[in-house]
């Protein structure tokens, strides 16, 4: 086999003009600078990282050159990054698309990632790696820059849809890319209709509740690597949680990503505190639980609908974040409710029952906790009346607060940003904010109430502790005495330790313990079906045992298959 | 680096400012400002209305830890934009050359001396497929004599050359033409490169195989329409990415006129005596 060189004689044309006039000729100095420039910036190996010497921001950790170089020489410039949290899966891409800047082997790249994440990921490529990227803003953009990140939300649809597919990108980034778990969704049609080259999916949970979610997402980086659906389901999947031939798909896993994890070792992490406060509800709080807790599982007998049995679920936990959270989905029932119906005037009880309550427990303990702390302090709750009561009360105590919600626009989710690290001292989000903002300036977070998906609990503690973290951080649970938040507290944090563990040890946990469901329908299942708060405790209890069961087996199978991360 | 920053600015005609090992602060010539401070509008505007251009000072700092006194400067380090401007302005600017090489003093008695004229081509050889390497590759054409030399550039790269002609001096003829000349000096990089070993172009092509063939049995028989157009742009994706290729460009090129030859044979055998 020969290559024939081909040789580009775009040069001789206008050297033979030069020779032809016998002018205009550069200088001697010049002539040598130009060749000790073409040195400087040459290519010398196929296999050495050139990036490392163009860096000078900062220094990457070892594992992040490592996981660089393997996606550069052995996965062929297509990976998944499934880093743990906060292992910097950022970096990775950062070096991967540097060295591959460098090299001359892509010229245009799209970066999707969430919206609030656009400015973040452009800030680092430039301050960090001095790669030229710039945020998409217009549509004229699409064309008009090599290095472009965008949201994934605006990319897709029209009119800038249409024009990234007719681009032909020689590298294609997408961020928090378990949103492309599904191919049946419109995310993943759009991110297969791109015309890439070299490809990086990064996210922190490969798998969240089956095994196809990793084909989808394997299918747009390398179609056919786990085979086809039909073949993939006969040679990898007992369950959809449960694979057979692990070893074989251990081993092909581990070309197409990569995973490190904080156990790993030689990652340094600063200590993790965890607080869990049990709060005594006030007599008229707990009357309006007791109240609420009764109406929610007497409706739930009488609904067969799985969706009116979530948004009673969803009361129950409101109410036990705060009263005004639980108000507002009350009232809106009411106001639906047939006039004259019993559940019209059952709900007006219990609004009337919420009236009462004018002692907020845990906002008075949320106001202690911030006379005491130091410094600032990321406050989240699931609720927006929740989050707008806690803004209302702690203004009263003189305490600055910034909002932050996933309904923000990205510049503003940037401005509260920086408001917050600026002027304010506590940032009260909502889960949606949990993802795609980094405030490692703050180390300091109370969770007013708690998601009951384990990994979105995971998120939150992310979004500060992580690489670049310099303090410890401490995080204070709160918890109502005597609630199903307290059975669900407890079952997060003695039974599956969630607040102990590595992050990213939790999806083993999950997927060992062959949840049917996932998670937090799991959960949702226990509390409605059960007569009373004592058989849902019993319940949990043994939903508990299994979790802390799969916790000690956890590290096998799953674990082991996205753990790989020697060469 | 500081060294070529240094006699970067010093080709250019930078004025300098102020010196010192940790920076040095210069006023820009119009060229370099063209080359370095990307504002085109500017050039335009000052261009089309006549006006006196104003070039920028640049503070250019090799030691960040010693900064100027008044803290401006930007840091020039391997890798900054800055550098990358730099590289890019002295490969823009030096690119064509016509050089006499300054003989010996000789007493005027003395015939004159004879310079031999030289096509001096330094080729940078691009091996890609999804990966890449590069190597320049200096090769000379004796215009006189056809000969070819590898490894011209760096031989001659420490003699004296002067634009103009040297006083007592004659050029001898040219029997190659131009285009006769780059012929037989692509004829010599492609004979170097065909004898090298060639293991990452046929790794390149297993890859492409072998990936086509996943492709293949993922996409099945007989895709439906709307599938067999994804299969053939993933197929085309492949090829891109894949296909191994070596794409030789020229850094710069240059007619050198020699007054003392260049070594014929060497123990390395670098230089291949050709024809």
């Amino acid at each position: 086999m020969r290559i024939r060189p081909i040789f580009d004689r775009k040069w001789l044309e206008e050297f033979s003009a030069r020779v032809r006039a016998d002018s205009p000729w550069d200088t001697w100095a010049l002539f040598q600078l130009a060749y000790e420039a073409a040195e400087a910036t040459l290519v010398p190996s196929f296999d050495d990282l050139e990036c490392l010497r163009h860096l000078h921001a900062f220094t990457p950790l070892p594992h992040q050159v490592e996981t660089a170089r393997r996606v550069v020489n052995e996965m062929r410039g297509r990976a998944i990054l499934a880093d743990e949290v906060g292992l910097g899966k950022t970096i990775e891409a950062g070096l991967v698309l540097k060295e591959y800047l460098v090299r001359g082997l892509v010229k245009k790249a799209l970066i999707l990632v969430p919206s609030s994440l656009v400015t973040q990921w452009t800030a680092e490529l430039n301050q960090k790696f001095a790669i030229p990227a710039v945020a998409q803003k217009k549509a004229y953009m699409w064309r008009q820059y090599d290095i472009l990140v965008a949201s994934l939300d605006t990319a897709k649809r029209a009119p800038h849809r249409e024009q990234v597919l007719d681009i032909a990108y020689d590298m294609l980034i997408v961020d928090e890319a378990h949103k492309l778990k599904n191919a049946r969704t419109q995310n993943w049609a759009f991110v297969n209709a791109i015309k890439k080259k070299y490809c990086l999916l990064l996210t922190a949970t490969p798998v969240q509740n089956d095994l196809t979610e990793l084909f989808n997402m394997i299918s747009l980086l390398k179609p056919g690597h786990l085979g086809n659906d039909a073949t993939f389901a006969q040679n990898y999947v007992v369950h959809k949680r449960l694979p057979k031939n692990e070893e074989k798909l251990r081993a092909d896993l581990g070309k197409v990503m990569i995973r490190n994890r904080r156990a790993d070792g030689g990652i340094a992490f600063t200590k993790r505190h965890v607080e869990t406060l049990a709060l005594e509800l006030s007599p008229k709080e707990r009357e309006l639980y007791d109240a609420v807790t009764n109406f929610v599982r007497e409706r739930a007998q009488e609904t067969r609908s799985l969706r009116s049995a979530f948004t009673l679920l969803t009361l129950q936990r409101e109410v036990c974040s705060s009263r005004d959270a639980a108000m507002v989905s009350l009232f809106k029932w009411y106001k639906r409710a047939e006039d004259g119906s019993p559940l019209k005037r059952r709900l007006r009880e219990l609004l009337l029952l919420a009236k009462e309550v004018n002692t907020h427990t845990k906002a008075r303990k949320v106001v202690e906790l911030l006379r005491r702390l130091d410094g600032k302090v990321i406050l989240f709750t699931e609720y927006r009346a929740t989050q707008e009561f806690l803004q209302a009360e702690l203004a009263k105590q003189d305490i600055t607060t910034v909002l932050f919600r996933g309904g923000f626009g990205r510049n503003k989710k940037d401005w509260m940003r920086m408001l917050f690290e600026n002027r304010a001292r506590v940032l009260i989000a909502t889960e949606a904010g949990g993802e795609g903002i980094n405030l490692q300036f703050c180390h300091q977070m109370i969770n007013y109430d708690l998601p009951w998906n384990p990994m979105r609990v995971e998120q939150r503690i992310g979004r500060i502790h992580r690489l670049g973290q310099t303090r410890d951080v401490t995080i204070f649970n709160l918890a109502t005495k005597d609630t199903i938040e307290e059975h669900i507290l407890n079952l997060l944090t003695e039974k599956i330790r969630l607040f102990e563990l590595v992050v990213g040890e939790l999806d083993a946990i999950v997927s060992q313990a062959n949840l049917s469901k996932t998670f937090d329908r799991t959960l949702a299942d226990i509390v409605l079906r059960s007569k009373d708060d004592r058989e849902a405790a019993e319940k949990l209890r043994r939903f508990g045992e299994a979790l802390a069961r799969a916790r000690e087996t956890a590290g096998s199978a799953w674990t082991g298959a996205t753990a790989e991360t020697g060469g | 680096m500081t060294a070529f920053v240094r006699r970067y600015i010093a080709a250019m005609g930078g004025e300098i400012l102020e010196d010192t090992p940790s920076y040095v602060r210069v006023r820009l010539t119009p060229d370099m400002d063209k080359d370095l401070m990307n504002r085109p509008f500017y050039w335009s505007y000052v261009e089309q209305f006549g006006l006196e251009p104003v070039p920028a000072v640049l503070t250019l700092v090799f030691d960040p830890d010693r900064p100027p006194p008044d803290g401006r400067g930007e840091p020039i380090t391997f890798g900054s934009m800055r550098l990358a401007q730099l590289f890019r302005s002295a490969q823009k600017r030096g690119r064509f050359v016509r050089l006499y090489e300054v003989p010996a003093t000789s007493p005027a008695s003395e015939p004159a001396v004879r310079l031999v004229p030289w096509l001096a081509i330094n080729y940078r050889i691009s091996f890609r497929c999804d990966r890449k390497k590069e190597r320049l590759l200096p090769v000379g054409v004796n215009l006189e004599t056809g000969q070819v030399a590898q490894g011209f550039y760096p031989r001659i790269a420490a003699r004296p050359f002067t634009p103009v002609m040297p006083p007592h001096t004659v050029v001898a003829p040219w029997s190659l033409t131009l285009e006769a000349a780059v012929d037989r000096a692509e004829a010599a990089v492609t004979a170097t490169v065909a004898a090298e070993d060639n293991h990452w172009a046929r790794d390149a092509l297993a890859r492409l195989a072998e990936e086509q063939a996943l492709l293949r049995a993922y996409y099945g028989e007989n895709p439906p329409e709307e599938r067999r157009n994804e299969l053939e742009q993933r197929l085309d994706e492949l090829q891109a990415l894949f296909t191994p290729r070596i794409e030789v460009d020229v850094v710069n090129a240059g007619l050198f006129y020699l007054s003392t030859p260049v070594a014929t044979a060497d123990e390395r055998g670098e230089l291949a005596a050709d024809t």
